[in-house]
Order: structure tokens, then C-alpha cells, then sequence
């Protein structure tokens, strides 16, 4: 039972393109398997910045012969016809068997050793990983150059060539402390990395470099480096460094993005405490000593850098920046930032209008509006983008503005992603919808709405977040007025995901939007009460429903007659649906009634008038229940 | 001094003869990057092999601060190499390089953390990282993918050095300034008057519409000589617009909304100037 290693030695790979391979190597590996007709007892993916590598523990020794048969001409076919069907499945005319009136071509094949498998699988790995970024290079095409590569078969090298190299059995350790070493067999494969210094298993990064955190002090992470840094190093050493405490008078989260933004240090602090004048950060080997003074050097630059710009930010004032607006352009063809912030305005007073909200609430929104994107200009963002928002709303504080008009500005960029924090007071949350229904107006104005999986202005982000908004609050935003027509299908768009992740079926949400319904609020509690109506009486209504539609295309304009209503299913029918269902269920309960009505009553009458009629009434009720979604898009 | 400025670029520009590159020297116009020197931008073309170092005295003119910043100026100095193509090892002959400037490189964390180079007024663009050196940045290694809007076939490599950086490490120094140039002459001897006064006139003297009508000027300059087939003056063009470009810039003359179209107008003219190269190239080998 034949262990296979395969190592694909790279130049340092991105952490993105690490994490890809992470995914998409296991699917991988076993799809190249089972291609192969082979089958493993257990399959590892270890992902390291210097190597990917797949182990199949327990191969067979071969891939089993596979009797093969295939009929070939008739029997009486001319000899000449026989012998060249023979020939071309290697056999002699006579070794071609007879039955059922036709020659056979029968092999049992050949069993196909593992090792003449394992070329096309090695290929298949290095050719199926989908990176979001790629580089070619003379060797091919890959997220960074491939410099080696180790195929074993147990404890031999299994000869191919790929990406310009040959396949051999020589790894390369820590770059200055591993040097070159021969690989054993896969089963030692981790162990024979640790002995030149690679932790070849990111599982194994963590822990180590989490442990080391842990040892240290109560480490933060509020930028989330953690996953990058697990492969930025192939032997984790977690090192600590300080700095001068005056540098803590900067707010704290400028502190943190100096130390996180770029170079992925961990700030530390004790719950309810404040910050230390340390920070801790995980090497790759080196003189600790020497490592750890350079890393101090580059962080109380970075911290000159903030400091320098938040006073002269501090100085300058946000009213000033927020003056200097004009000159910085939002969209091509939509004119400046200024004008934007102009634009605000009008869409503020109408969503607070429209949901009733309390004036101080529209006081600060619109205050706010017109010093949210002040910060774009200052200092700080333009040292450190994270700060965004939170530079704007630090600067309101320090001019004295109302803390709800610095809450608005920092939550009007919320929610930064799908499932984000959201803004958390009504200002913030009007400014928050108000701006990015701006921008999709704007953008989808210009024809820049997004293509394919290019969004290069972030307008699902943007779609989203108004949706989520709503949803959250319950505002109301009148999708038509607030971003147009062509932007109102996009925004309600952004409601599946939303909606599929509380159960909600793709069907359902189609059948809500089909009602007509346009307020994203209105649309999502529709899907919401059709999912909970699943059930027989929604199927009832469902087919009720599609008997009305499927005749109902022809439907001649106005209101049914009621002298002309003869037959009493036509009359109950008529009656029941002049008032309107006020639920889902009551629409439910005219589903007997529908059924009667076709069941009883021709509505294609001979009689031109009666049948004008019967479409009518046919029409109405399609409209009345449709009010509940369009159920034909439910499954049947 | 046994770690001069002088005597460290000396000992990059020594190691890279020694791997076969031809020293350049820099170019005699203003460029932003030793990438806009004719010896890469125009080099990486076409099929041909070629090797070169060389210093180039990279001029941005928003970077000034008037010589009172301890590491941001109007002119630096990259030490940049090309190998074309870029071989297997040279992640190692470029370690070996930091060695032979004086670096212990195994006492260091040196890292080769992901970064991805863009020039769109060039149409150039390439994958690799930067380089850390205990969290400092030392330089760019970059897999040029494209230039001129053109795919490149073979791949060059890219190594840009910051050698401000890489000099106040090695003297142990904060600030540029205090650097020793040569045994007994100081960084601020040499280049501090010259930053002082660049940056008075790149932010407060240059002339708007001087520069906006050389830009004009120097375009159309190069569109004729790119119809005369004549791509080197053509290339000599481009990069005085992208000066003028860089001084407007530095003015706040650019309006944001014209940015977009000063890029276009470069990248437009950049690309005429590498397919003219290479036909002018291929017709004369």
C-alpha cells in the first residue's frame, strides 16, 4: 500500500493564494484520484508560504485491468472488414470472438502500476488551483514561481517534469536556517520539514504562533491579521517589542492601525484597561535581538507619521477639510465630493419624513452629511485608509460637535461588509442609507453598474448595506424614488442572500418579489410569511392561483359584470373576492372556492359577452391573490 | 567609514557586474522610477536577453519636504536592476546582494511579503513583494508582467533598492541627513540645499501654465516622433510629460477630474512608443 508525497516548492505565495490552495487542494486531490481509478485511505494538504503539499497514504499498488469488449462488423462481413477491425484493436482476425452475430474485440487489459498514475494527478493539482491572482514566469503560469518539486511513491521518486523542472526528492528548509534536505516518506513528511526548520502545516503555524501570543500578554487583533500572518512564516518565532509610552495620547485606534495596517503587529491590552507601550509580532527567524530593535524602529516611525498628521489634522480643523471637498472628484462625471455631501440633503429629510423619525435625529443626520467625508482629506486617512470614518467622527469630537453627529460619521460607512456591525442610531443609519443610495444612483446614472464579478465601485457592497439597513430598522426608503428604476432590481437583489440564510427558499423570495412589492422591508416580510405557509394550503393556493393565471393573458380590461354572473360559483367567486384577502391565509381560504369556479362554470362560454365576463372575474382574482407573490415561481 | 552611502552603492554596483549586468548610469531627464529609465522600460521588451544595474536619481516632486523629513524627499536614490530574463535562483543572488553590501542577512528577518507593482501612465504592470528586512522595507521585487500595454514574453525581474534605507541602517542612523555621503562628507552636505530649494519650487514656484503648455507640447513632440519611427526621442517625450505632469501635481493644478485623463494621454503615448520599439527593433536585428 504505497504512501504518496507530493511537495510543489514555491517562491514566497501570497496568503490569499496560501488560503486558496488550502481550499481547493483537497477537492483536488480527490477528484485527481478517483480520475485515476485509484483510491487512498487518507488523504493531508499541508500549505506553507515556500510549499504545497499532497500526501495519499495507502494508494494500491496498481489500478486494477479492466476487461474491455467491443463489437465490431457483422459476422459475415467481408474478411477484409474482420481483419482491419482486429487489427485496430491489436488482435489477430482469429482471436475476435462471435456471438450474437457480431465479432468481438475482448481484452482483460492490463493492471496500470500507481506510479504511471501519478504524473497526470500531480498535474491536475498544479493546474486546477484557481488563484485570484496569477504571474507567468518561464516556467508557466502559477500565483509565484514553482523552484522544485517533490514526487514520492513511497521512497521513490516517482520521474516527471513540470513547470520546467524534474521531479526529484530535495526540499528546501527555512531559507536561512534549514538549507536543502532529502524527503523521506510521506508519513515523516511534517517531521522531516521541522528538522530544517519549516512548520509545513499552517494548523500547526497557529497554534505555535497563538501559543506564543497567549505566553505574552493579553495580545488584540482587532484588524484580523492573524490568518495572514499564519502564512507570512514558515517557522514561527513570536517576539516582542516596545515603544515610548507618550506615543498612547494618539486615540487608541490610531495606535492599533499603525501597528496593524502594513506591518501586522499585536497590540496589547488587558480587558477594561488601556493600551501597553508594547507590542508583540511573529518573526521568521533571525537575532531576536537584532529582529526586534529594526521592528521597533520601522513602528515608532509609523507612529511619528500618525502623530505628526493627526496634529496637524487637529490644527487644520474638520470644518476646514470638509471646505476642501470640491476638489476632490467622487465618480467621473458626477463632479466632486462637495457635491455629493450637496446631494445628501434632500435624501435625509425624505427618508426621515417618511419613517417618522425624530427631529434630533434629522438634525445631526444632516449636520453630519456635510462633515462625514471630511476626513478623506486629512492627514490620518491618508496615512492610514482603516481610519476612515473613525478619523472624521475623533476630529467632530475634538470641534465640539454633538456626539450624535460624530456617531453618525463614523457609522455612516457601516456595515464595511456583508454581515457587518450596522449603524447602531437612527442618524447614522439615514446618512448610512442616504450616501450609498447616492452612489448607486449616481453610478448606475453613468452606466457603471457592475459587470460579471467586476464591482469596481463597490455598489453590491453598497446595495447591501441599505438593505440591511432596512431590514434591521424597518425603514422604509421608497426604492424607486431613492435610487431609480434600474438600480431598485439590484438593490432587491441584494435581499436573497439575506433571506436564503434564514431558510428562506430562492423560490419564495422570487414569489415575494413577484407581488409587486418593491420596499425591501415589504418584500422580505412577504418571503418571510410565504416560507412559514409552506404547507398544503400554500400548495392549494399555488395551483389556484395558476389555474387563474394560465387564461388570465387574455383577460379584456374592467370589472365583471354582476348582471351577467349566472352560475353560482361565478356569483360566490365574485362576492368573495370584492373585498380582499387581508392575509396569506385568507387568500388561501379562496382557493375552494377558485377550484368551483373552473370545476363548475365553462369560462370560455360561447357567448362572447359571458366569456368577457368570466375572464374578468378570472383576472381580478389573479390580481387579488398575486397581491401575496407570484406563485406560479413556487415549485409544484 | 567602513559603511559609506558612497561605498554601499560602490558594492551593489560591483555585485551586479559581477552577475554580468552592464552598469548604467542614470538617465539624463527627470524620472519618478529607475523603471522609467529607457535601460528598463524600453528593455523588457521584445525577446531580447539583457542585464543591468544601475543608480537612478528618482525625482517626485509631491514627496518633497523641503529636507526636514528624515526619510521622505523630492529625490531619492533606487538602485535598480533588471535581469531578462529573470533566472531561477534569483531570489538568492539578490539575498547574496543585501550580503554583499555588509548585511548579515541570516541575523535578519528578511521576508518577501506580497506586493503587486501598477504603472498606469506607462501601462506597466508586474506580481511580486516586498522585501522586509525586520519589518522595513528595503525594496521591490517585481515579475514584470506588462509593459507598454504589452505582454512580456520573456519575464523580467525587478529589483528597485531603497538605498536611503538600506544606507541609515547600515550607519545606524535616523535620519537621511546625518548619513555619511563619503568618509567626511554628510547626506545634507550633498543633497540638503537641493532639497530645500526643489521643494520651495516644485509647491510654490513652478509655473502652472508653463508646464501645462510643455506638457502639450512634449506630447505632441513625441506623437511625431513615434510617426518619424524614431522611438527613442519619442520615449525622451513622454517622460518630460510625465515631470511636467508630476509638477502640475505637486501645484494642485491637476484637477481630480483631469487626473484620469493626463494618465490616459501618458499611457496612450507610452504604448505607441513599445510597439514602435519593437517593430523598429525586430526590422533592425
Amino acid at each position: 500500500m504505497p504512501d504518496l508525497l507530493v511537495e510543489i516548492g514555491c517562491e514566497e505565495l501570497p496568503a490569499a493564494a496560501c488560503r486558496q490552495a488550502e481550499e481547493q487542494l483537497p477537492g483536488l486531490l480527490e477528484t485527481g484520484l478517483e480520475r485515476a481509478g485509484i483510491a487512498a485511505a487518507e488523504c493531508r494538504i499541508h500549505v506553507a508560504p515556500r510549499r504545497l503539499a499532497a500526501l495519499a497514504f495507502g494508494l494500491p499498488a496498481e489500478r486494477p485491468a479492466e476487461r474491455s469488449e467491443v463489437r465490431g462488423p457483422r459476422e459475415d462481413a467481408p474478411e477484409q472488414a474482420l481483419a482491419g477491425f482486429a487489427r485496430k484493436h491489436g488482435l489477430d482476425a482469429a482471436a475476435l470472438e462471435r456471438r450474437e452475430g457480431f465479432v468481438w474485440a475482448v481484452s482483460e487489459g492490463a493492471p496500470t502500476p500507481v506510479a504511471a498514475l501519478v504524473p497526470d494527478l500531480v498535474r491536475s493539482l498544479v493546474e486546477g488551483i484557481q488563484f485570484s491572482k496569477t504571474m507567468r514566469w518561464e516556467g508557466g503560469r502559477f500565483s509565484r514561481p514553482i523552484r522544485w518539486l517533490v514526487v514520492k511513491l513511497d521512497d521513490e521518486v516517482v520521474p516527471m517534469r513540470l513547470a520546467g523542472l524534474a521531479s526529484g526528492d530535495t526540499t528546501s528548509g527555512h531559507r536561512y536556517e534549514g538549507g536543502h534536505a532529502r524527503l523521506g516518506m510521506a508519513a515523516s513528511y511534517l517531521d522531516d520539514l521541522r528538522a530544517v526548520r519549516a512548520m509545513a502545516d499552517s494548523g500547526e503555524r497557529r497554534a505555535a504562533i497563538v501559543a506564543g501570543l497567549d505566553d505574552a500578554g493579553p495580545w488584540q487583533d482587532p484588524g484580523g491579521k492573524l490568518d495572514e500572518v499564519v502564512h507570512l512564516v514558515e517557522w514561527p518565532v513570536v517576539l516582542q517589542g516596545g515603544f515610548d509610552a507618550r506615543y498612547l495620547e494618539l486615540p487608541d485606534r490610531v495606535v492599533e492601525t499603525a501597528m496593524q495596517s502594513h506591518q501586522r503587529y499585536f497590540p496589547v491590552r488587558r480587558v477594561g484597561a488601556d493600551l501597553e507601550p508594547r507590542f508583540l509580532f511573529v518573526g521568521n527567524g533571525g537575532d531576536p535581538d537584532v529582529v526586534r530593535a529594526g521592528n521597533e524602529e520601522v513602528l515608532v516611525g509609523r507612529l511619528d507619521d500618525a502623530a505628526f498628521a493627526y496634529g496637524r489634522d487637529l490644527e487644520r480643523g474638520l470644518e476646514a477639510m470638509a471646505a476642501e471637498l470640491g476638489r476632490v472628484s467622487f465618480l467621473e462625471g458626477s463632479g466632486s465630493l462637495a457635491d455629493k455631501v450637496a446631494r445628501l440633503a434632500p435624501i435625509i429629510e425624505r427618508l426621515c419624513a417618511e419613517n417618522g423619525l425624530a427631529d434630533a435625529a434629522r438634525v445631526a443626520a444632516l449636520r453630519a452629511a456635510l462633515l462625514c467625508k471630511a476626513d478623506l482629506v486629512s492627514g490620518l486617512v491618508s496615512e492610514f485608509s482603516a481610519l476612515e470614518g473613525y478619523a472624521g467622527a475623533v476630529y467632530a469630537r475634538a470641534a465640539g460637535e454633538d456626539e450624535a453627529v460624530a456617531a453618525a460619521i463614523e457609522e455612516h460607512h457601516r456595515p464595511s461588509e456583508a454581515g457587518g456591525e450596522l449603524p447602531a442610531t437612527d442618524a447614522g443609519a439615514v446618512l448610512s442609507v442616504a450616501d450609498k443610495a447616492d452612489t448607486l444612483a449616481v453610478a448606475f446614472g453613468l452606466g457603471l453598474e457592475p459587470t460579471g464579478s467586476r464591482d469596481p465601485f463597490g455598489l453590491r457592497r453598497a446595495a447591501a448595506g441599505i438593505v440591511a439597513i432596512a431590514l434591521a430598522r424597518g425603514l422604509t426608503i421608497a426604492p424607486q424614488e431613492l435610487v431609480g428604476g434600474a438600480a431598485t432590481a439590484f438593490l432587491l437583489d441584494r435581499l436573497e442572500p439575506i433571506l436564503l440564510d434564514e431558510g428562506v427558499t430562492v423560490e419564495e423570495v422570487r414569489a415575494a418579489r413577484g407581488s409587486g412589492a418593491v420596499e425591501p422591508v415589504a418584500v422580505a416580510d412577504l418571503a418571510r410569511r410565504l416560507h412559514a405557509f409552506a404547507g398544503p394550503d400554500r400548495d392549494a393556493l399555488r395551483d389556484a392561483y395558476n389555474r387563474c393565471v394560465r387564461i388570465a393573458g387574455e383577460t379584456p380590461a374592467g370589472e365583471p359584470d354582476p348582471a351577467l354572473l349566472k352560475e353560482p360559483a361565478e356569483r360566490a367567486l365574485a362576492e368573495a373576492i370584492r373585498t380582499p384577502p387581508d392575509s396569506l391565509e385568507a387568500a388561501a381560504a379562496l382557493a375552494p372556492m377558485v377550484n368551483a369556479f373552473f370545476d363548475d362554470v365553462l369560462v370560455m362560454d360561447p357567448d362572447e359577452r359571458l366569456r368577457a365576463n368570466r375572464l374578468r372575474l378570472v383576472g381580478g382574482t389573479a390580481s387579488v391573490l398575486g397581491h401575496y407573490g407570484d406563485f406560479a415561481q413556487l415549485p409544484g | 567609514m567602513a559603511h559609506t552611502y558612497q561605498g554601499m552603492l560602490a558594492a551593489l554596483q560591483a555585485y551586479w557586474e559581477e552577475q554580468g549586468c552592464t552598469i548604467m548610469q542614470p538617465y539624463h531627464t527627470e524620472v519618478g522610477a529607475g523603471t522609467s529609465n529607457p535601460a528598463t522600460f524600453l528593455r523588457v521588451l521584445g525577446p531580447w536577453p539583457w542585464r543591468t544595474g544601475y543608480v537612478e536619481p528618482s525625482i517626485r516632486p509631491d514627496d518633497g519636504r523641503y529636507g526636514e523629513n528624515p526619510f521622505r524627499f523630492q529625490q531619492f536614490y533606487q538602485y535598480q536592476v533588471i535581469l531578462k530574463p529573470a533566472p531561477a535562483d534569483i531570489q538568492d543572488l539578490y539575498l547574496a546582494s543585501l550580503q554583499a553590501i555588509g548585511i548579515d542577512v541570516p541575523r535578519h528577518d528578511v521576508r518577501f511579503v506580497e506586493d503587486n507593482w501598477e504603472n498606469p501612465s506607462l501601462g506597466a504592470s508586474g506580481l511580486g513583494w516586498e522585501v522586509w528586512m525586520d519589518g522595513m522595507e528595503i525594496t521591490q521585487f517585481t515579475y514584470f508582467q506588462q509593459a507598454g500595454g504589452i505582454e512580456l514574453d520573456p519575464i523580467s525581474v525587478e529589483l528597485a533598492y531603497g538605498t536611503e534605507r538600506l544606507g541609515m541602517y547600515l550607519q545606524g542612523v535616523r535620519r537621511a541627513q546625518d548619513m555619511q555621503w563619503s568618509a567626511d562628507v554628510r547626506w545634507s552636505d550633498v543633497l540638503l540645499q537641493n532639497e530645500r530649494q526643489m521643494s520651495i519650487y516644485n509647491y510654490e514656484l513652478a509655473d502652472v501654465e508653463v508646464h501645462a503648455r510643455h506638457f502639450d507640447d512634449f506630447e505632441a513632440e513625441a506623437r511625431r516622433c513615434i510617426e518619424a519611427r524614431l522611438p527613442l526621442p519619442a520615449y525622451d517625450y513622454v517622460l518630460k510629460c510625465s515631470h511636467a505632469f508630476n509638477l502640475l501635481d505637486a501645484r494642485r493644478a491637476v484637477a481630480v477630474t483631469d487626473r484620469a485623463g493626463y494618465i490616459l494621454r501618458m499611457r496612450r503615448l507610452a504604448q505607441a512608443v513599445a510597439r514602435t520599439y519593437l517593430e523598429v527593433e525586430e526590422a533592425g536585428a
